[in-house]
């Protein structure tokens, strides 16, 4: 069981530089969903170069090429200190763009790069938007860490995935009135209409 | 008469639509002739004996090329034009085939175009505009434009490609960007200091994340903003103009359309003319129109990149009771919707269109109380017109373009995209 009192921190790194899909509405979904659980949670705006390990998730979103040029000159350890909360077992969520220059640092290598791929794909039931030319897996788990190629709202269209990302920080999630019913019916229909014509 | 078959067949096609669909617009007539007569369309565009204006940008191009389009002919000049929703290649095949003569040509000696930023590009590779707007570059379309800096790149192509003269916003870093990369002499617009310093731009350019460059001097500025009363200086001449809806937005609109129809006319502008033209603008249609369904008033709201959403959500009067939130299938990727700040929207009353799933999770993310959430659409509309008169504000729709195209036919409105300029 979590403790009641304490209230999660979820990071959001330079927002104003990695939100250009909307990834940032992934830790509105968490701390929302947490607060219908009854666990309370804040979104703290990181800024500038902080000491990662007080907050209790991380979320490395999605940039523009001129919004990552930037970020390398504002903050140089930006990446390598993500990559070893990743490595400690933290709860990193990285995006698209984040997620290719993440897992170079963290594997040291190259991601290749195809034909760019722009459209709704569903990854083992998980449905999301890929805008990319990385050759990578839609989603991959390292440690406790989620790697997504998925932009944008991933947790409303899949609260199940939200939840079991949430669920290595706190034990004993369980859905359990009309609301999360209601959610859980949209999230499909959301994840249905993305292959309608 | 080489494209006399083609235009024909065009023709024919076209008919053959509106039998099927009246009142409808459509792609097909232009499909089908720019395949029979691919070059037709960059003939037509350059035989105007005072050339080309390009209209472009990501955001007010409908709105600025009314403004100059209507300017200029007050002044007596004959312009061909195209409707707001043939701003791509294939729209100006459609807008061809249903103004031309059977040789190809279309009545006009100037021609003003709207153009996506996205098609832009392509064609100043082949029609060299005389005078080009470039309005700004938002976050916008993303599924399709990938990254900003890539629609900026585009619009570049359009100011390399412009003999004539390059008019840019002094507002946006994008377009001092531009201007420091083809090094000519563009003409600005923007906001004055006065008035930026009361209230900001009020526009979410995308950022460039490079170090600002200086605003440079501007040829026409806004001194003063009081709802829809513009107070504007242009080449040093002080105007007023009562805008067609309020907002900073139009204000901008209204600085590029008048920077350009001063170069475009020279000496023979005349800008009290200009200005009462402007004046006599109806409202920006499907953008703040009130139209009445079933004897009661209903205000429609269009709304189709996070700016748009943004700027009409804050504009709301508060406490609206009857809200009705469409999101159609013209958004391919809903992602953006979530970059938008919904604290201004108090409660809405049907969530619908295609993308219904997806808006009604958007809301109940931000806390907005939903009534009622309706997979069928006109199901959903019948049922919101039945609600009776509300018993706080006036009933609002906030549609998304296939959304609204959707319900205007349904609702019976004459033309469903009533935004043609033509």
């Amino acid at each position: 069981m979590w403790i009641v009192s304490k209230v999660i921190r979820l990071a959001a790194l330079y927002p104003n530089h990695l939100n250009l899909n909307g990834d940032l509405a992934n830790l509105s979904v968490l701390q929302k969903r947490l607060e219908w659980y009854g666990i309370e949670a804040e979104v703290v705006n990181v800024e500038k170069q902080t000491d990662l390990t007080k907050f209790d998730l991380v979320l490395l979103g999605h940039g523009s090429r001129d919004a990552w040029a930037q970020l390398e000159e504002i903050d140089p350890v930006l990446i390598p200190s993500v990559a070893a909360l990743v490595a400690s077992g933290a709860k990193v969520m990285a995006v698209s763009s984040g997620y290719e220059i993440l897992i170079e640092a963290i594997e040291g290598l190259v991601v290749k790069h195809a034909e760019r791929v722009s459209e709704f794909k569903d990854h083992e039931g998980i449905v999301g938007y890929v805008n990319s030319e990385a050759e990578l897996e839609p989603i991959r788990w390292i440690q406790n860490s989620l790697f997504t190629l998925f932009h944008g709202p991933l947790f409303a269209k899949n609260p199940d995935l939200a939840d079991k990302f949430l669920g290595s920080l706190i034990a004993g999630l369980e859905p359990k009135n009309e609301h999360f019913t209601k959610i859980s019916e949209l999230a499909e229909a959301s994840r249905k209409t993305a292959f309608e014509d | 008469m080489r494209y006399l078959p083609a235009l024909l067949v065009g023709r024919l096609v076209r008919f053959a639509v509106r039998l099927v669909r009246p009142g409808g617009g459509s792609a097909l007539p232009g499909l089908v002739v720019s395949k029979l007569a691919p070059k037709l369309v960059y003939k037509t565009l350059n035989s105007f004996e005072n050339g080309l204006v390009v209209v472009t940008g990501t955001a007010g191009k409908s709105t600025t090329t009314k403004m100059l389009v209507a300017i200029v002919r007050a002044h007596g000049l004959k312009v061909f034009t195209n409707p707001s929703t043939a701003n791509i290649e294939q729209g100006f095949f459609s807008t061809i085939v249903r103004q031309a003569n059977l040789f190809g040509k279309v009545p006009g000696s100037i021609a003003i175009l709207e153009m996506d930023e996205g098609h832009a590009a392509q064609v100043v590779e082949n029609v060299k505009p005389k005078t080009s707007v470039i309005l700004n570059v938002f976050e916008d379309q993303l599924d399709r434009f990938i990254d900003p800096a890539l629609v900026r790149e585009k619009l570049l192509d359009v100011a390399y490609a412009t003999y004539g003269t390059l008019i840019l916003n002094a507002d946006d870093q994008n377009c001092l960007l531009i201007a420091d990369e083809v090094k000519s002499d563009a003409l600005f617009f923007g906001l004055g200091k006065d008035l930026e310093a009361r209230v900001g731009s009020g526009m979410a350019y995308a950022p460039t994340y490079q170090a600002s460059l200086p605003k440079p001097k501007t040829v026409c500025s806004a001194v003063n903003l009081e709802e829809r009363q513009l107070e504007l200086e242009l080449h040093g001449v002080k105007a007023n103009v009562e805008l067609p809806s309020r907002g900073v937005h139009f204000a901008l609109d209204a600085l590029a359309a008048l920077t350009a129809a001063k170069e475009i006319l020279g000496d023979s502008f005349d800008l009290k003319l200009a200005s009462e033209t402007l004046n006599s603008l109806p409202p920006v249609f499907s953008r703040g129109e009130i139209k009445e369904v079933n004897g009661e008033p209903c205000e429609f709201i269009l709304v189709q990149n996070p700016v748009s959403m943004q700027l009409n959500i804050d504009n709301l009067s508060l406490d609206q009771e009857q809200v009705f939130f469409a999101i159609g299938r013209d958004v391919h990727d809903p992602s953006w919707m979530w970059t938008v700040d919904f604290k201004k929207l108090k409660r809405v009353h049907t969530v619908s269109g295609f993308n219904y799933a997806d808006a009604a999770l958007l809301l109940a993310y931000n806390d907005v109380p939903v009534e009622c959430v309706e997979q069928e659409y006109f199901q959903a509309i019948d049922s919101f017109f039945a609600l009776g008169r509300p018993s706080n504000g006036i009933k609002t729709v906030i549609y998304s373009a296939d959304a609204m195209r959707r319900m205007r036919r349904y609702l019976g409105f004459t033309d469903p995209e009533d935004v043609d300029r033509v």
